[in-house]
């Protein structure tokens, strides 16, 4: 990370891109306190009855981090797709990350009183899905069927809409909508526990 | 690569799906064939599709953001923490919740910030916030926040804090760019608060202008001191060591996104990845003033990444093409704090902080001339005094400790010109810390031009509020003066630029200018240069004596001489460390050049000032002092400064008041006496004698010198209530609150001389004011529903009481004179306790003993018989 980003060269970055996507701990350590700040500014203006136009940002800030860390000016000569693939990745590990440490904090920690106060409760929301299991069927479903799983990724962590999800993983449109479709319904019953894995 | 069947389950989904919903049944029975598994899960699969509704619609983020949302909040009113009573949430924050609570036992509101468990699962994580709140507990200082106290109950960790009402600087400047002289008393207020907390070691690292408040009267406080995250990857670590307070004021949110607020604070340091250190707080306070200043943010980009390149590679649009008018100095400031390279910016806030000093105390005293409002704040003089010590004492008058006299003559003009005013040098160079050279400079020639007896130079308070004027005509045409000398400085390396200017103020007409290029070496010549040029320039005609007198200088060493002028910088300034730093560099200078007088007296007067001040023991302070003013006589025999010196000793010290008279009628009218605060002590000697008129008269001829001089008008003003004029002493107090809103001194003389004159009601209100003014808080509360003189003198007992207890603590730190407490507890009419301090501080000849008859401040207990005792032992005549 010391050399001056513009010195470096494509194999340079290709690599770096390779580590990160394997999990480097620097590029995590960069990531999460952001996504962490805005994760809870988000959750308080839930609370208070606001839906700010914000979801994005986060998103994309990551994707900034990301290539600030990778070094920018190099960056925009590689391939864009790739790119988003990683920064995808890393909202991912973050996010799976943070539910997974609340999930524990629930299970582990004193039983506090959680109690909505009165007058803003949160708005009605369809149920979430737990990203800690999420994750999990997710890496069930990378076993049959990596891309599918990557459409996943990119849509729903890396919040990419269907054409960037299409120039990234350089399939047609039509194919992220067929795979989109079919992940939802294939990790929807998996997190709802009323089916089988197909095999 | 999916297995076979996989593929065909995936294209039995797909098609089943284009499929019209009645014809679905029949397709799937026909494309399963004999599959009843495959149709089966087939099957599944669509109806998953079917229920899923919005599932996995909208991004991860957000879904996870409404599990935390649903999880509710922590507390509810009434639920308690520790001493605290849960009152109401203000705000959610990034890690917690912000609630308005109350401390039982004291019965004050405080602001409570929360952890909630849910977020923090991790104690480990737990113990470094309440380390980090800790480590932000002990900072003490009105431009912070205070954090009371740090605790955890029922799995909740929490922190408690003063609680500030105000808006955030955040919504401040989106109301537009603030008038110059706010946002350079914002700037210095911030910065004295960073520099207090850069000396015990904590660091901000998050500072930003949501982490500002404004409070009502002007002061500026950070917020979330030390509960910034370290760096992003410790705090990766550590993700709960922030609970954003700023989240108690949602509406800035809906500005932009915070995190793009928070990145667009970063040094180029934290930036690039690495540590932040105190001189990140530097570089963040240096782009909250361009903002302040300009309305726009000096790295504003639309993304991120494009701001932090900004802020790593990019200059800010230089200042002067967005505002016009914004003094050189503090634009040279502002950009040493942006630099680049932490090493390029202050090597202490400390610096910082006192250059932010100068500048405002320039701007703040400059004439009336803007039309914007100000919100200036008190000076760190003026929060010194809500100890109310009489402001004769306090006031600079310790700073040479020098005598004037009351019988000085002044001569008849008898040249073309006969009255001057040095404007402060400007700064040339690109280094704000070579402001001491332009300054030292401009004192220097007004001491060097003083010595003429033919020529009225005006006083160094008195122009400084002319710093950076661009209209040097109308200064003068201000001053009153014949002819003004302006001129910039700037020092590169060894290499020395002075360039000057004489200008006739009546005509405009340049008398003479010259500019000199030397080595610096050579400073002192140039000076001199300088000096019996204007002479000419004013076409004063000079005996031989006065030649030589103008040439005169303690000193040919020009290492010596800078730093006596770094020295003479500090001794400007009002706080204890600045005259610590003062006498440091003044010893150094005398390593340098033992022979040199001035720098002898210059640590002879911060002997006296620590003395007066009431920071040393008066033995060993004025032990000191005379030491060196001995030294300072024997190599200079007849020395007028030090003769005044010893002077004012006789009397603050020895209580010889006999002897002080004589040498005072003795001192005569030297010149170098008329300016400044060099008159202050004579006044103390009269206003203590209680001989007010004269003190008056003095005062206000000390004014025609020095106009501008605040003290010296609160002194007068303090003289015409002593000698019973209080009508005169009401307009006086009534003007200088006028042109300073936001000096608690006034309002404390208007309150005592109003409830002399009956006015209980206008009393109460001024007594309020200056309560508030100062910072005191609950004698402000107390007096807005009082009525009565009674009330009014509760409330003074009540501030009194909680006066003593700070003072309390504070002397388990150091030394605190028994006078300070001596005079609080005859305030809070502790009779008993207030005579043992007395005998404590009549023990050590503290030098505000003088004051006894005339200080206000011991009318509770003036009747007893053991005060006129101590009269008596003190000697007042």
């Amino acid at each position: 990370m010391e050399a001056p980003p513009d010195r470096r060269d494509k194999g340079e970055v290709t690599d770096l891109l390779r580590a990160w996507s394997e999990g480097s701990p620097e590029a995590f350590d960069r990531v999460m306190p952001l996504v962490y700040d805005e994760l809870h500014r988000m959750a308080a203006r839930y609370l208070a009855g606001e839906r700010a136009n914000v979801s994005l940002q986060a998103t994309a800030l990551v994707n900034e981090v990301c290539l600030r860390l990778l070094g920018w000016e190099a960056v925009r000569w590689q391939n864009r797709g790739h790119f988003f693939g990683v920064s995808a990745r890393m909202m991912r590990r973050v996010l799976v990350d943070i539910a997974r440490r609340r999930r524990a904090a629930r299970r582990g920690g004193p039983a506090a009183a959680r109690v909505p106060l009165d007058g803003i409760d949160p708005p009605a929301v369809q149920p979430d899905p737990d990203l800690a299991a999420l994750d999990d069927a997710l890496v069930a479903l990378e076993a049959e069927d990596a891309r599918k799983a990557r459409v996943v990724e990119l849509r729903f962590f890396g919040g990419l809409s269907v054409e960037e999800t299409a120039e990234a993983l350089q399939v047609s449109l039509r194919t992220v909508h067929n795979d989109w479709a079919f992940a939802r319904a294939w990790l929807y019953r998996a997190l709802a526990g009323t089916a089988p894995h197909a095999d | 690569m999916p297995t076979e069947r996989w593929q065909r389950l995936e294209r039995l989904f797909v098609e089943a799906r284009e499929q019209p919903a009645e014809a679905r049944d029949e397709f799937l029975r026909r494309a399963c064939g004999p599959d009843p598994t495959l149709e089966h899960e087939a099957r599944s699969l669509l109806e998953a599709a079917d229920r899923s509704g919005r599932f996995l619609d909208g991004p991860a983020l957000e879904a996870l953001a409404r599990q935390v949302a649903a999880e509710g909040l922590s507390l509810r009113p009434g639920d308690r923490l520790g001493p605290y009573e849960v009152q109401a949430l203000l705000g959610v924050g990034g890690m917690g919740e912000v609630y308005r609570g109350r401390d039982t036992r004291l019965g004050r509101d405080v602001a409570l910030k929360v952890i909630s468990p849910g977020l923090v699962g991790d104690p480990s994580l737990r113990r470094r916030f309440e380390l980090e709140a800790r480590a932000a507990s002990v900072l003490n200082h009105p431009s912070i926040v205070t954090v009371y106290d740090v605790g955890e109950s029922g799995g909740v960790s929490w922190i408690a804090m003063e609680w500030v009402e105000g808006r955030t600087l955040r919504q401040v400047i989106s109301d537009g760019p603030l008038p110059l002289r706010d946002a350079a008393s914002i700037t210095r207020q911030i910065a004295e608060g960073l520099a207090a907390a850069h000396a015990k070691g904590v660091v901000h690292r998050d500072l930003k202008p949501e982490n500002v408040m404004l409070v009502a009267d002007g002061r500026s406080k950070i917020l979330d001191f030390g509960l910034a995250r370290q760096t992003l990857g410790e705090a990766l670590r550590g993700p709960i060591s922030q609970v954003d307070t700023a989240a108690a004021h949602p509406s800035d949110q809906t500005r932009e996104g915070t995190i793009l607020g928070t990145i667009g604070y970063m040094s180029p340091e934290q930036a690039s990845g690495r540590p932040a250190d105190f001189r990140s707080d530097q570089f963040a306070l240096g782009l909250i003033a361009y903002e302040m200043l300009t309305g726009r943010r000096a790295f504003a980009r639309p993304t991120a990444v494009e701001t932090l390149s900004a802020i790593i590679r990019e200059e800010p649009i230089p200042l002067s093409s967005l505002r016009p008018g914004i003094p050189e100095p503090l634009q040279r400031l502002i950009a040493t704090c942006l630099a680049k390279r932490p090493e390029d910016r202050f090597a202490s806030t400390r610096e910082l902080a006192a250059a932010l000093e100068s500048l405002v105390t320039a701007a703040s005293a400059a004439p009336v001339a803007s039309p914007e409002t100000p919100i200036a704040p008190p000076s760190e003089a003026a929060r010194r005094l809500r100890f109310r010590r009489p402001v004769l004492v306090l006031g600079a008058g310790f700073a040479l400790a020098l005598a004037g006299a009351a019988w000085m003559r002044f001569h008849a003009p008898r040249s073309a010109v006969d009255s001057l005013a040095v404007l402060p040098f400007e700064n040339a160079s690109k280094d704000p810390q070579a402001e001491y050279l332009g300054d030292g400079l401009t004192e220097s020639l007004i001491d060097q031009m003083s010595r003429l007896p033919s020529l009225k130079v005006m006083a160094r308070a008195t122009v400084f509020r002319f710093k950076g004027t661009a209209d040097p005509q109308e200064a003068g045409r201000r001053l009153g003066v014949g002819a003004v000398l302006t001129g910039s400085v700037s020092r590169h390396g060894d290499q020395l630029s002075i360039s000057a200017e004489l200008v006739e103020v009546p005509t405009g007409v340049r008398l003479w200018g010259e500019k000199y290029d030397r080595p610096f070496a050579d400073l002192l010549r140039v000076q001199d240069s300088i000096a019996s040029e204007i002479s000419d320039g004013l076409r004063l005609r000079l005996s031989g004596q006065e030649k030589h007198t103008l040439g005169q200088h303690g000193t040919q060493d020009a290492e010596a001489y800078e730093l006596f002028l770094k020295a003479r910088f500090f001794l400007t300034r009002e706080t204890e460390e600045d005259d610590l730093e003062a006498r440091r560099l003044f010893l150094k200078a005398l390593e340098k050049d033992p022979a040199f007088v001035e720098a002898r007296l210059g640590v002879a007067a911060t002997y006296a000032r620590s003395a007066g001040n009431g920071y040393a023991r008066p033995a060993e302070a004025w032990t000191r002092a005379e030491e060196e003013l001995r030294k300072a006589l024997d190599l200079d025999p007849g020395n007028v400064l030090a003769r005044a010196g010893l002077a004012a000793r006789r009397f603050l010290f020895d209580w010889d008041w006999e002897g002080a008279e004589r040498e005072f009628r003795e001192l005569g009218a030297d010149p170098r006496l008329l300016a400044g605060n060099q008159f202050h002590p004579i006044a103390v000697f009269f206003w203590a004698r209680g001989r007010p008129e004269e003190a008056v008269a003095l005062m206000e001829r000390a004014l025609r010198v020095d106009p501008g001089n605040l003290e010296s008008r609160i002194m007068l003003a303090d003289f015409l209530a002593q000698a019973g004029r209080l009508e005169e002493a009401i307009d006086s107090y009534r003007a200088i609150a006028a042109a300073e809103p936001s000096d608690p001194r006034p309002q404390f003389g208007l309150a005592e001389v109003l409830k002399r004159r009956g006015d209980v009601t206008g009393a109460i209100e001024a007594l309020r004011k200056a309560y508030e003014l100062s910072g005191e808080e609950r004698g402000a509360k107390a007096l807005a529903t009082a009525r009565t003189e009674k009330d009014y003198e509760d409330a003074e007992v009540e501030v009194a009481r909680a006066r003593l207890g700070a003072l309390e603590a504070l002397a388990k730190e150091r030394y605190v004179s028994p006078l300070d407490f001596a005079r609080l507890h005859a305030r809070a009419g502790e009779r008993e306790k207030a005579f043992a301090s007395l005998e404590a501080a009549f023990a050590e000849r503290a030098p505000l003993l003088i004051g006894l008859k005339a200080d206000r401040a011991w009318d509770r207990i003036r009747d007893d018989a053991r005060f006129a005792t101590l009269v008596r032992r003190v000697g007042i005549p």
